[in-house]
């Protein structure tokens, strides 16, 4: 769920405590990924 | 009387804004927008009116009630599902329908946020959408 919100490109989530870990996690993963595939190809 | 508090606080404090909750229809938010303006309190750099999103008929026109003008959009999770499905979270009977996972919910999630970035303004969600976690 996180990861599709990310992609579809949410600004900010609101989570409950014991999430936070994990979501920040997940995010970032995420970011991640995407700023591999918006580099152009070599 | 809220509108007056909201003033009172910004008098000391400008990083107060507002968020205009369940919202029906276009007018109704034109509406709200326009008594809080007409109170002094107008949309600026340092003072954003946001929308809640938790009708479906704010997922079929979004784009219009962007276009009365907010600063952003904040999703709330819970009603927005409750009210596409039908459902009723407190319930017995109903509660097990309840699931954002479902498809149309998806959907509305995916117009509702892509559609915000598009048109240049923030988009947050609220609510326990997130409690799943990719197994």
């Amino acid at each position: 769920m996180t990861e599709k919100l990310v992609k579809w490109g949410i600004t900010s989530v609101s989570i409950s405590p014991d999430m936070i870990d994990v979501t920040r996690e997940i995010i970032a993963d995420v970011e991640e990924k995407a700023k591999v595939n918006d580099e152009p190809s070599k | 009387m809220e509108i007056e508090a909201i003033k009172r606080v910004r008098e000391k404090y400008n990083n107060l804004h507002v968020m205009i909750p369940f919202v029906r229809t276009l007018a109704g938010l034109a509406d709200v927008k326009e008594m809080i303006e007409s109170q002094g309190l107008v949309r600026s750099e340092d003072f954003k009116i946001w929308m809640m999103v938790e009708v479906p008929s704010n997922i079929f026109l979004i784009d219009k009630f962007i276009s009365v003008g907010i600063d952003g959009i904040s999703i709330g999770s819970n009603d927005l599902t409750q009210l596409i499905l039908g459902t009723d979270r407190d319930s017995q009977k109903l509660s097990h329908i309840f699931d954002e996972r479902n498809e149309a919910v998806q959907m509305a999630l995916e117009k509702a946020i892509t559609t915000a970035k598009t048109m240049g303004i923030t988009c947050s969600i609220c609510g326990q959408a997130l409690r799943f976690i990719p197994s």
